[in-house]
């Protein structure tokens, strides 16, 4: 149970930068998630922290031990890898026990803490059995499990849920999240995947070429987005974006133009010149009038929820309805943003209207 | 074999098969059984024309390989081929891992001279070999045969194996540098047992590589360490041709080659690496 510091750490392979300067500090035990898309920096970063790769710059501490130079399997991480990474000779057992075998643990104690740990991953009846012999999900928790045998002070996790299934992927996470109650170590976990970002991290960090974006709760990143980009990666349906331009400004509303062709007057204390107009789908109502007028190109139905996708003159926007949505394909709508759930950003990117209250 | 499948819907093509299988097997088997039989004849025999396919086998031609010493050529042969193999595989296998392993420009280049070693024709390092053996004192010894056909089958080896190390996910390595191994051991625990399969194919490779060497256990030895190939053509040289003797040694120095390949295939069973990713 340490906290991480990073200070400065950058990472090139070769003349191609991937790491452009990363700060963050973590604490004890913490489960964060590094989120970006593919490319941003995440697994790269994590793997800078586990040692697998040295990096350009930079230094990382656990507590006060600057661990930058340190051999990785002297760092107190154990990582479960996207791949699994088992030894394919090796049974279930001896898997999980191979760091205690090149420690030196005599073979029945190695045996006892197979059996503790197998005990608590439902592996038990695998024990003997080889990789080649398990299933996806088994392999999965025997890489979870060789990691736990290890008893370290950081769990690394590299996309370990993205060779599962849809069912299998959604039960593992519930059990990664048990694991780190119960276990209450530091935990860094990568993905793509932005449901797994939300629904697991204490915070959750987002990575966008090689630097981070924005850190914080998955709340705070959904309700109140840096910039555009992590307002555009989080949530699903991802943001609507207009491109607006400022026709005046009052006090604490601006009236806007938008690219659809309408005028909107939002109440927002906007430090900077606004240059981009965000809603996400689910504030966005169709209604008899609303500043916002478009056709309905498709209509999804989903079960609990329907995804219209409005036609507009600049942009195809996406509205999240309930289940009795009853507007259909041609058919004419006006759009209305709800008022306290618009995002306002600048020409960068930045957001720079006031916090949005809902 | 099956009785589904293509050729099992159609009789011509099974037919066709079958000719063809007939067709190799007659030109594959054909010269071994002429050879094991024209082991077992007397030199008149031997030779007659047409063949004589029905006769009193006559084993006196295998006395004579006990009786002319060749036994000592079945020796060194054994042994060449077998230090070989060890030499082989000791200095290969962590040479092609370390060039798998470890990337940069050096790396890249060395996997390459590794191969151009075998670019330059034998004729061309006898000689440089002879001269070099000959001053270390080394001339018409086992190890010096042994030393020269290395040159042959070390890069073949590192090659096959570089090959077969490329396909073990890296994970596997870093997986084993995180649980506390050092190279050599990730090597050993890991990497060896995943590649025995590769390993044993290597071993076959290279034992009949060096079983067979005829050009350079002939320039290298003279009469105290002559492998079976050069104590053959030793045999074909001289004025009498013992054609029946001839055989009964070709015979025999398939038996080894033979026993070794079926010790070594035990250990390729495919799937040997299958699990330890996805």
């Amino acid at each position: 149970m340490v906290a991480i510091r990073i200070t400065g750490v950058t990472k090139s392979f070769g003349e191609v930068p991937v790491l452009r300067g990363i700060d963050l500090e973590i604490g004890h035990s913490e489960f964060v998630v590094f989120v970006g898309p593919s490319g941003c920096g995440k697994s790269t970063l994590l793997r800078v922290i586990a040692g697998l790769e040295q990096a350009t710059s930079g230094d990382i501490h656990f507590d006060d031990r600057r661990i930058t130079d340190v051999a990785p399997a002297k760092r107190g991480v154990a990582m479960v890898f996207q791949s699994y990474a088992l030894y394919p000779h090796m049974t279930v057992a001896e898997n999980m026990t191979m760091s205690l075998r090149l420690a030196g643990v005599p073979k029945p104690e190695r045996r006892r803490r197979a059996e503790e740990v197998a005990k608590m991953l439902q592996l038990t009846p695998l024990l003997d059995r080889k990789p080649a012999a398990l299933s996806g999900g088994q392999r999965q928790r025997v890489a979870i499990g060789r990691a736990i045998v290890r008893q370290p002070d950081v769990f690394l996790f590299d996309e370990p849920l993205s060779n599962l299934d849809a069912a299998l992927r959604v039960e593992t996470r519930v059990g990664i999240t048990k694991l780190h109650r119960t276990l209450g170590n530091t935990m860094i976990y990568v993905t793509h995947d932005q449901v797994e970002a939300m629904t697991m991290a204490d915070r959750i960090v987002i990575l966008d070429q090689g630097r981070v974006a924005q850190v914080g709760t998955p709340l705070e990143l959904y309700r109140r987005p840096a910039n555009a980009f992590v307002a555009g990666f989080l949530g699903s349906p991802k943001m609507n974006f207009i491109k607006a331009d400022e026709i005046s400004r009052s006090g604490s509303s601006i009236r806007l133009k938008l690219a659809s062709g309408s005028d909107i007057e939002v109440n927002a204390a906007a430090t900077d010149k606004v240059a981009l107009f965000g809603i996400r789908p689910e504030h966005l109502t169709v209604a008899n009038e609303g500043p916002i007028a478009g056709t309905v190109a498709a209509v999804e139905h989903l079960g609990s929820e329907t995804l219209i996708y409005v036609e507009t003159s600049a942009d195809t926007l996406i509205v999240k309805a309930g289940e009795n949505a009853t507007t259909q394909p041609g058919d004419r709508v006006n759009l209305r943003p709800e008022p306290n759930a618009i995002h306002l950003f600048a020409a960068d990117g930045r957001s720079v209207a006031g916090a949005p209250n809902h | 074999m099956s009785h589904s499948g293509p050729a099992g819907q159609n009789p011509f093509a099974r037919l066709g098969r079958l000719a063809f299988l007939g067709a190799t097997l007659v030109f594959v088997l054909l010269p071994i059984a002429w050879l094991a039989l024209g082991s077992l004849k007397t030199r008149n025999e031997a030779l007659a024309l047409p063949p004589k396919l029905i006769f009193t086998p006559d084993f006196s031609a295998y006395q004579k390989i006990v009786a002319q010493g060749f036994l000592g050529a079945f020796g060194n042969s054994l042994t060449i081929a077998l230090s070989n193999v060890v030499l082989t595989l000791l200095l290969g296998t962590p040479a092609a891992y370390a060039l798998t392993r470890i990337r940069g420009k050096v790396q890249d280049n060395l996997s390459f001279w590794v191969l151009s070693i075998r670019m330059a024709p034998l004729f061309a390092v006898i000689l440089p070999l002879y001269v070099l053996f000959k001053s270390i004192g080394l001339l018409d010894t086992r190890f010096a045969v042994s030393l020269a056909h290395l040159t042959i089958t070390l890069p073949l080896a590192v090659w096959m194996l570089m090959t077969y190390f490329r396909s073990v996910p890296e994970d596997l390595d870093q997986a084993a540098m995180l649980d506390g191994a050092t190279h050599l051991q990730i090597l050993l625990l890991v990497i060896v047992p995943i590649a025995r399969p590769m390993l044993a194919s290597v071993a076959i490779v290279v034992f009949i590589l060096s079983w067979n060497e005829f050009l350079l256990a002939f320039i290298l030895t003279s009469r105290g360490s002559q492998t079976v190939p050069v104590a053959v053509a030793s045999l074909a040289g001289t004025m009498s041709f013992d054609w029946p003797l001839i055989a009964a040694v070709s015979v025999c120095s398939m038996i080894p080659a033979l026993l070794f390949v079926g010790f070594a295939q035990r250990h390729i069973v495919s799937g040997l690496a299958s699990g330890a990713v996805k």
